[in-house]
């Protein structure tokens, strides 16, 4: 079995382009910390679902599934790119 | 399934016959761009007008009175992002002088259609419901200045460098 | 400068108008959308890692005080105050909503502007010589011809959905300072037969994954006949260029692979084809539209100027900026002053509002209304009186925009990277700033002279490097930022592409590579006037490596041909 690596799903809102994470109840939430992780492909398909409902209802564009670190059940970014993301805003 | 525009939604009186099916002896018929080319003769008994369809990588190399037999050319945009049919028109209005319907068909979009027609495009299988819904309501989106000559002012009959569209 | 008239005016509000009307639709679900990017993009709309970015055109660099000033408002009330200049002379805002974006349309008319074609698979925004109309080199001004082009090419109905991006540029002084080699088509006025100027014009050149230096199509072109000549390069590749990979779209890979002779015959061919008349521009068209860019009627003057030699004796820091971002003026008495937007450790190309607010105000009172954006990412003010210098030079020392680095190592021209860009690999801005705050000291980076210093950050080569005299590229090399580095480029007359020197640095040893290669240039040249390019140009890259991947073998003159490439 290939090792499984927790996933959040992430978006940018259609009307800002804010950065937004799929967090409970299907809300989109700006701080990753907030966001649900799906533990395995199960979990996944059910947020990857509420992603694309909420791409279909104009709501939010670029949807995707990123992996994450788990540091204490919250996720974590671990990309430069998705740590720079998820800060909303440049490192410089 | 499309509906067919031009200027306004009308009856599609043309049939697209594949190359392996017969030609009707009747009615309007579309036929690719080769079996066209390949049969003359077969077209002859036929009551109703020839047209064809053609593909984007397709090259027009006919004579104009030979395509003046011709009542109706399709250009396909398999994707609306694919704009090698708005060269194709051009150059059968410009330099073929090709005077009979020229239609766009695949995905055609509203935003597109203005600019098909600036071409020399006159008629649309459009699918995408939208778009029909806008062109019912007759809600074209197009840009009336435009900074080229139209067409239709081939061979400087109309030469102007910047111009407007007659709504 | 060219202004717009009604037409122009009832044109670009009905742009506005379409582009509501297209925004609407997409938030109503009307149009998906894959359907409504390219829509958007045609409007310089990107969605970019943290927001939308809005790439406004700024024709062929051109701007008026006013211009200017609205662009600072637009950095005000719809971004985070500032802007950010890009190589295309362009200007992009970082932070931008959908929902806000044809308001910003709206405003951007009132002066005269758009955003049209700033992105997508169309003809871009020419670019030129940011000394155009000044230059004491200048055979003929190209901005009449950018302007054409700007116009022609404008919602050009049968080139909005080209096999990729297309890219024009076009010179009319005897140095190439627009890059013209590094584009799609690149045009440059020559003298011709009986004294008449024409075109040359070059075709295929780009930077990106395949850097490719243009050819050239035709040594002599009439000038009345340029648009008919492009419309038959732009059909030939709407044709046939290659639409079924990304990596294989643009107009070089269709050259490279016919054969520049033969894209040749098939250009010429079209082109015979062609009803020219209707496509051509009728004189009384070109007249008009020269005669916005008459000279700015300016009086000769003495070439010295006692305050100017004063304040030079007095203040070294206004001597470097006069020795650097101070050029000569086809009118005596005059110069033009270069803006670097590159002080060392601030962001290469920003900048705020205030100081958008501040060069506007030097250009109304000093500078006849006018400033440039150059292809390096900074500004020029083309028309100042010698006697007016050490007035502007204050007012830029006020503003922050002092920096006396215009062209040298610490002008850094950079993409955003992986800070702001959804494509980028790897961060360019912080590299930049390490880089440049290294060279920050003046009397180092003058010694050093004249280099040109690129950084990408994706092979998307947004930040040219291929064409850098020292030229960065942002690689993914497991999940962690390096950087490969290339030498050798230039954009100029000589245009050559980089070559790689060798495996790439992770970010904390880049500076000191750097560093390396700078001290072997020292080390090597012949004299002090001979530059970077120069000296590497005669040396080849072989000391530069040693010295960065095998420096023992350097110290006891081995040999370290065996390192392999990446």
């Amino acid at each position: 079995m290939p090792s499984w690596k927790p996933c959040v799903v992430t978006a940018n809102m259609l009307k800002t382009g804010d950065v937004v994470y799929l967090g409970p109840q299907e809300v989109w939430v700006r701080n990753i910390e907030d966001a649900v992780v799906a533990h395995n492909s199960d979990e996944l398909a059910e947020l990857e679902a509420a992603g694309q409902r909420a791409s279909d209802a104009q709501l939010v564009i670029s949807v995707y599934a990123m992996d994450v670190d788990v540091v204490e059940g919250k996720a974590r970014p671990y990309t430069v790119r998705e740590i720079i993301r998820a800060a909303h805003g440049p490192s410089i | 399934m499309s509906e067919y525009y031009r200027g306004g939604f009308l009856e599609d009186t043309w049939v697209y016959i594949n190359d392996d099916a017969p030609v009707p002896e009747t009615g309007n018929v579309i036929v690719s761009l080769t079996r066209w080319r390949a049969g003359g003769a077969c077209f002859s008994d036929l009551q109703g007008q020839v047209g064809v369809f053609v593909e984007p990588d397709d090259v027009f190399h006919e004579h104009t009175d030979r395509l003046s037999k011709l009542s109706l050319v399709s250009l396909s945009f398999p994707k609306f992002s694919d704009g090698r049919g708005y060269s194709q028109a051009r150059m059968l209005r410009e330099q073929l002088g090709f005077e009979g319907e020229i239609r766009g068909r695949g995905e055609i979009l509203l935003d597109q259609i203005p600019l098909m027609m600036r071409c020399g495009i006159d008629a649309f299988e459009v699918c995408h419901e939208p778009t029909i819904a806008a062109l019912k309501s007759e809600a074209l989106p197009g840009i009336m200045h435009t900074y080229q000559s139209p067409v239709n002012d081939r061979f400087g009959r109309l030469r102007r460098w910047r111009g407007q569209i007659q709504g | 400068m060219y202004r717009y008239d009604e037409f122009d005016q009832a044109f670009v509000e009905e742009r506005c108008r379409q582009f509501r009307d297209q925004v609407e639709r997409r938030l109503k679900g009307d149009i998906s959308e894959d359907q409504f990017k390219p829509l958007r993009l045609q409007n310089g709309l990107y969605l970019q890692l943290h927001a939308y970015m809005l790439r406004v055109a700024v024709p062929y660099g051109v701007l008026s005080a006013r211009q200017l000033r609205k662009l600072g408002e637009i950095a005000r009330r719809f971004d985070r105050g500032f802007g950010h200049f890009t190589t295309r002379q362009n200007i992009q805002f970082n932070w931008i909503k959908l929902e806000e974006a044809p308001d910003i349309l709206d405003e951007l008319a009132r002066v005269g502007m758009h955003a049209i074609q700033t992105s997508g698979n169309c003809i871009r925004n020419t670019t030129t010589d940011p000394f155009a109309g000044v230059a004491i080199d200048e055979i003929e001004d190209p901005r009449v011809w950018a302007e054409i082009i700007r116009q022609w090419s404008t919602i050009h109905p049968e080139f909005l959905f080209l096999p990729r991006k297309f890219k024009i540029a076009i010179t009319g002084a005897a140095e190439d300072r627009a890059a013209i080699a590094f584009h799609d088509i690149g045009i440059r006025i020559v003298m011709g037969k009986e004294g008449r100027s024409e075109f040359s014009i070059y075709v295929g050149g780009g930077q990106g994954r395949t850097p490719v230096v243009a050819s050239l199509i035709r040594p002599f072109l009439k000038k009345e006949q340029l648009l008919s000549y492009l419309e038959a390069i732009l059909r030939v590749y709407n044709l046939h260029g290659r639409r079924d990979n990304l990596y294989k779209s643009r107009i070089k890979i269709l050259v490279k692979a016919l054969g520049i002779e033969e894209f040749k015959r098939q250009v010429d061919e079209e082109w015979e084809k062609l009803d020219k008349p209707s496509i051509d521009l009728p004189i009384e068209e070109y007249e008009r539209i020269a005669a916005y860019f008459e000279p700015v009627n300016l009086q000769a003057a003495p070439i010295q100027n006692e305050q100017v030699t004063a304040r030079e004796k007095a203040d070294p820091a206004f001597a470097a900026f006069k020795r650097n971002n101070v050029f000569a003026h086809r009118v005596p008495g005059h110069v033009s002053v270069a803006i670097a937007l590159k002080e060392p450790g601030k962001i290469p190309g920003d900048a705020s509002a205030d100081q958008m607010d501040a060069v506007a105000e030097l250009a109304e009172r000093f500078g006849h209304d006018e400033i440039r954006v150059t292809y390096s990412q900074n500004l020029v003010l083309p028309n100042i009186a010698l006697s007016d210098l050490v007035a502007v030079y204050d007012g830029l020392v006020a503003a922050g925009l002092c920096s006396a680095n215009f062209e040298l190592i610490s002008d850094i021209i950079a993409c955003p990277g992986l800070d702001y860009c959804n494509l980028a690999n790897a961060r360019a801005i912080p590299i930049a700033q390490d880089i440049a705050k290294r060279f920050g000291e003046q009397k180092k980076a003058e010694d050093i002279g004249p280099l040109r210093f690129n950084i990408s950050g994706c092979i998307n080569a947004c930040g040219h490097h291929h064409s850098g005299n020292i030229g960065i590229l942002g690689v993914d090399k497991k999940g962690t930022e390096h950087y490969q580095i290339t030498l050798g480029g230039s954009p100029g007359d000589d245009a050559s592409i980089g070559s790689i020197l060798g495996p790439s640095f992770p970010a904390e040893d880049l500076p000191e590579a750097i560093e390396t290669i700078v001290a072997i240039y020292l080390e090597k040249r012949e004299n002090p006037k001979e530059s970077f390019l120069a000296t590497y140009r005669r040396i080849g890259k072989e000391p530069f490596k040693d010295a960065l991947y095998n420096p023992n073998a350097l110290n006891s003159g081995g040999q370290s041909d065996a390192l392999e490439e990446v």
